[in-house]
């Protein structure tokens, strides 16, 4: 509904204007600033007025009446317009109407009108600022031009404009991890064949978190040169990256990755966070290819350690109480537990009893920890059935989630009764008609000497050759200089039986203390994942109270190694990172003296 | 069965009572002192024809026409004849033959896991207090079965007559190689690996420490 003044210009516009030998130029697009207070306008003009002094007003032909303000503009050249013109691009400030639509504008000293092209959609602010930008920073001379201050950009509104940036840039996520309490673990790869990028950053929950050098890690994608190669030329493949941003994952907020580029755009990507079981996501987050060498200690210490930390500290938090079958009569409080937690193969416990029971001892308690929830049932019809085959008494707990290797671990050691404690892998049986004999030889070393703190006896594979005799540390310069625990002996023909051999550390596969002991040292610690380092950090403390960990050569069993463990698990070798880097942070300086 | 002055069950032979009271140089033929023996196999000849079955039976059968001998025998298999809901061992055959009717047989381990067979079989040896036991067979019953022997019956005679050579060779017992079948002289776990590859190494190892237990 134009009122008589909007008709009265609308109908001027149309008619032609002043006589000229060329077309003065035109306005190609025009946009609403965001705050109402002005007008962002791209065109070509036959006279740059900034060769005007003061060049700095312009009016602002309106649908009703004329709007003046000040401008500021950048003038490009462009080669698809008449010879001698330039491209513009002008910000108008000035307040008018929100209703009011602009239709040209004018500067009247040089009887200069600029009509406004019509076209089917007018562009939004942020539309028009991106192209705005890309057309300045074309220009020659221009990158620094004030102007790119004031354009406007886009605001997140819940979609994904990384498509949108040029030059092109591309940006993946594999993983998208909830750490408690509000951190983000993510993992993806960025691509940006422009070298654009300037900064991507996390946000959400009214926190901002900068992914850069020192929180994102750098993993290589080959898959992605694969993908992209023939495209962009890519000569490298190290696009990939796990990354950790704390504080931008509450529950309820949205949170979504910022791109900005070298040319001033921002893309937006929305992230949608996944609650995992916490073991879950922390193999999950671990399966992403092996960090680059050089960057080992800083990868764990600023993104991978607090994202398991994190991950951990939650799922260890509120371990419900196991539940419990008990097979058999216990006569008495027994002299030594055997602490046993189970996963996957059921059939080692089957085994194990079968062999346990050909010399029974009433003074060993035998406990089972199952810790795979999906196979309670299985477990419990093969423990029922293992008791009435086998007439061992024992006792069955089963954890509701699975938790690993230390905590099932440690929770036995607190169920357990005896005053001594047999660490045992489910894979470890005794060799001949030795029953459980073993066992008492390994606990009366321990009564019998208060220097000693734990007790191994000598583990050997099935062919007769050491499996394990304890550890001894080395340096691995191709991993950071980290100690590893190593195998001493490994593989070779068994030392005569000669007594007890004093090591730096023994295995957890069969470790025998005294039970108040360990878990007065904190049992195991829990926050090393799967079975590897938790042994030697344990013998580390035992070491640092003054106490010796010894191999009784007189005593062997067989230990069918890593067979309860599945194979081809790609976290696997991350973890033994995670944990080597975990032991190294506290036990180094000690080593190295 | 004889009973002390309480009634109780003592599970002593009728003889030895006899013995006791009697004086020696009256002992009469009839209290010689009897043979207790319990045939183990893993099917029956009415229903399978092969050698160990045959060979076991017709021990059992003889047995039986020898004076002072009393035997029983026990066959797996029972399947075939079909199986009664709630036990595991049936009598169809007659009193002195009982019927093993089981599931759950682990071939690889020769395992039999079902505790109602533990428990019926050690309630059928109480009852019958072989002094011996003689196994054709530990398919069905499982190699557990030895040691339930030792536990209910701890004063009898276990013997094992090996039809095959199951407890080395998971190849049907018959030790020759697979595919190829060329006779093989030695077991071990690699060279069982060998012909079983899809198996794990390992896993013959624990069948050797599980089926020694047994045999111990």
């Amino acid at each position: 509904m134009a009122s008589e003044p909007t008709k009265a210009i609308r109908s001027r516009r149309n008619r032609p204007g002043p006589a000229h030998p060329t077309r003065p130029g035109v306005v190609e697009a025009a946009a609403r600033l965001p705050a109402g207070d002005g007008w962002i306008l791209l065109g070509w003009t036959a006279r740059a007025w900034a060769e005007i002094e003061p060049a700095d007003r312009l009016h602002a032909v309106l649908s009703f009446g004329i709007a003046t303000g000040t401008a500021r503009t950048a003038f490009y050249r462009r080669q698809d317009v008449p010879e001698g013109a330039t491209g513009f691009c002008t910000i108008l400030s000035g307040q008018s109407p929100p209703s009011a639509k602009l239709l040209a504008i004018e500067l009247p000293q040089w009887g200069l009108r600029l009509d406004l092209l019509a076209g089917e959609r007018a562009p939004t602010a942020a539309e028009l600022g991106v192209v705005c930008r890309r057309a300045i920073r074309g220009g020659f001379g221009l990158q620094g031009h004030p102007l790119l201050e004031l354009l406007p950009r886009p605001v997140y509104e819940g979609k994904d404009s990384v498509a949108e940036l040029w030059p092109p840039v591309h940006l993946e996520l594999d993983q998208a991890l909830r750490v408690p309490a509000d951190g983000l673990a993510l993992a993806g790869w960025l691509l940006d064949p422009g070298a654009s990028v300037i900064a991507l950053r996390a946000r959400g929950a009214e926190a901002c978190a900068l992914l850069g050098p020192n929180t994102r890690l750098t993993i290589r994608r080959p898959d992605i040169v694969q993908q992209f190669g023939a495209r962009y030329g890519l000569e490298d493949d190290r696009f990939g990256f796990v990354a950790y941003a704390p504080g931008v994952a509450r529950p309820g907020s949205e949170t979504y990755l910022e791109l900005e580029t070298a040319q001033g755009e921002i893309a937006y990507k929305p992230v949608r966070v996944l609650e995992r079981p916490a073991l879950g996501a922390i193999k999950q987050i671990l399966s992403v290819p092996r960090p680059l060498r050089n960057h080992l200690r800083a990868a764990f210490d600023e993104v991978l350690g607090p994202i398991v930390h994190g991950l951990n500290s939650r799922r260890l938090g509120a371990a419900p109480k196991p539940s419990e079958l008990s097979f058999g009569d216990q006569h008495g409080r027994p002299e030594v537990s055997l602490v046993i937690p189970l996963h996957a193969r059921l059939d080692f416990m089957e085994h194990q009893l079968a062999l346990f029971s050909e010399r029974p001892e009433a003074s060993v308690e035998i406990l089972y920890i199952m810790d795979d929830p999906p196979l309670e049932g299985e477990a419990e019809r093969l423990a029922s059935s293992c008791w009435a085959r086998f007439r061992l008494p024992f006792r069955l707990l089963c954890l509701s989630e699975n938790l690993g290797y230390a905590p099932a671990n440690n929770i036995g050691l607190r169920h357990a009764t005896g005053e001594y404690a047999c660490l045992l892998n489910s894979d470890v049986f005794p060799i001949g008609p030795n029953g459980l004999s073993w066992l008492l030889q390994l606990t009366s070393r321990l009564s019998s000497d208060p220097s000693l703190g734990a007790v191994g006896p000598l583990l050997l594979y099935g062919d007769g050759t050491v499996q394990h005799q304890g550890m001894h540390y080395e340096k691995l310069p191709e991993l950071e200089d980290w100690f590893f625990p190593m195998h001493t002996n490994k593989g070779s023909a068994p030392p005569s039986p000669g007594g007890l051999i004093e090591m730096d550390a023994i295995t957890g596969a069969c470790m025998v203390v005294r039970r108040k002991e360990i878990l007065a040292l904190g049992g195991l610690d829990e926050d090393y994942l799967i079975g590897d380092f938790e042994d030697a950090d344990l013998c580390q403390r035992y070491r640092q109270a003054g106490q010796r960990c010894v191999v009784d050569s007189t005593q062997h069993l067989y230990h069918l190694e890593r067979q309860s463990q599945g194979e081809g698990q790609p976290w696997r070798a991350n973890a033994t990172l995670y944990n080597a880097w975990r032991f190294n942070r506290r036990w180094a300086e000690q080593l190295h003296g | 069965m004889a009973e002390d002055g309480r009634g109780v069950d003592t599970g002593k032979r009728r003889s030895r009572e006899v013995t006791a009271r009697t004086p020696p140089r009256e002992r009469s033929i009839a209290q010689i002192p009897t043979r207790r023996l319990l045939v183990v196999c893993h099917t029956h000849p009415r229903l399978s024809q092969g050698g160990a079955e045959i060979v076991a039976y017709e021990q059992f059968r003889r047995a039986l026409q020898e004076p002072g001998t009393e035997a029983w025998f026990l066959a797996s298999g029972g399947a075939k004849h079909g199986a009664k809901p709630g036990v595991v061992i049936q009598q169809p055959y007659g009193p002195r033959e009982f019927l093993h009717a089981g599931r759950g047989f682990d071939d690889f381990k020769l395992s039999n896991p079902d505790p109602a067979f533990e428990r019926e079989f050690g309630a059928l040896l109480e009852r019958l207090q072989p002094d011996t036991v003689h196994f054709h067979h530990y398919l069905g019953v499982g190699i557990e079965a030895l040691a339930y022997v030792k536990r209910y019956v701890p004063s009898a005679r276990v013997v094992l007559t090996l039809h095959e050579y199951l407890l080395i060779c998971n190849h049907f017992g018959q030790m020759v190689t697979r595919p190829d079948f060329a006779l093989c002289h030695e077991a071990s776990p690699d060279r069982c690996h060998r012909c079983f590859p899809e198996k794990p190494r390992e896993s013959f190892l624990l069948r050797e420490l599980w089926l020694k237990r047994f045999l111990r």
